[in-house]
């Protein structure tokens, strides 16, 4: 798995934590304790080293639908907008999959200072919220703005 | 049936209908849900009720008078239905884009 890759749990991965899946190995459900949606797969790898085989834990919670992707690293000030702006885009893709088209191409459409793509991502979520669908639209908002706060 | 004036209104009705149903799902990919979306489907649903009704209309003059005013009743229950739904959309649509 991509080391700079962020991950985060899914609404199902958020519910098999709460309800204490007991379908859950505990090595997963240790895994999933960890993910929080800000720390990319190299600094999980670090934080989960005592957890038994970690790498195919996260890779397996990743296929049972409990973690997915929501963007790469943001790196430094350098490269700022653009690797933010295509960091958007790939939350996008992540959490509404084939139909993203329209919210995507907005995102990658939009300025690249981090002014306006705030912008474009409150524009995104009213599209996803009036087009897609309500619960989604609150789950990219969220994961957006976590990108947006982490890039400064 | 008569040739008459109003059964000229009834084919453009039905034809105007049929334009409408033809919009309502072909649009419908573009709204797959959402606030949108999920109206959609309702609207969708009433479009087709209007468009068996409309299709009745040119035959009014062979229907029992009863039938006629059973049918033109729900016409009228569905026609405002259809508007306090398309109303609430466009309030809610406007509320979204303001907020």
């Amino acid at each position: 798995m991509d080391a700079d890759v962020v991950l985060a749990r899914t609404p199902q991965g958020a519910a098999a934590l709460e309800k204490h899946d007991h379908d859950l190995p505990r090595t997963l459900r240790h895994a999933l304790i960890l993910i929080d949606g800000r720390s990319t797969v190299a600094k999980l790898e670090q934080r989960g080293s005592m957890i038994p085989d970690f790498p195919a834990a996260l890779r397996d919670l990743v296929a049972r639908g409990l973690v997915a992707p929501v963007g790469h690293a943001v790196p430094a000030a350098a490269n700022g907008g653009r690797s933010l702006g295509s960091s958007l885009v790939t939350l996008a893709e992540t959490v509404l999959g084939d139909k993203s088209g329209k919210v995507a191409r907005r995102l990658a459409e939009s300025g690249q200072t981090r002014e306006e793509l705030a912008a474009a991502v409150d524009a995104c979520y009213k599209l996803i919220r009036l087009t897609i669908d309500e619960a989604r639209a609150e789950e990219f908002r969220k994961a957006a703005k976590d990108l947006l706060s982490r890039a400064g | 049936m008569k040739f008459d004036i109003s059964l000229v209104i009834s084919v453009l009705a039905i034809l105007v209908m049929f334009y409408c149903l033809w919009l309502v799902l072909t649009l419908r990919k573009n709204v797959p849900g959402g606030v949108v979306g999920n109206t959609w489907k309702t609207l969708t649903a009433l479009v087709v009720l209007f468009t068996l009704g409309y299709l009745v209309t040119p035959f009014f003059g062979m229907l029992p008078p009863m039938l006629m005013n059973v049918i033109v009743s729900l016409i009228f229950l569905f026609g405002a239905i259809y508007v306090v739904i398309t109303v609430k959309l466009i309030y809610r649509i406007i509320e979204e884009l303001a907020g």
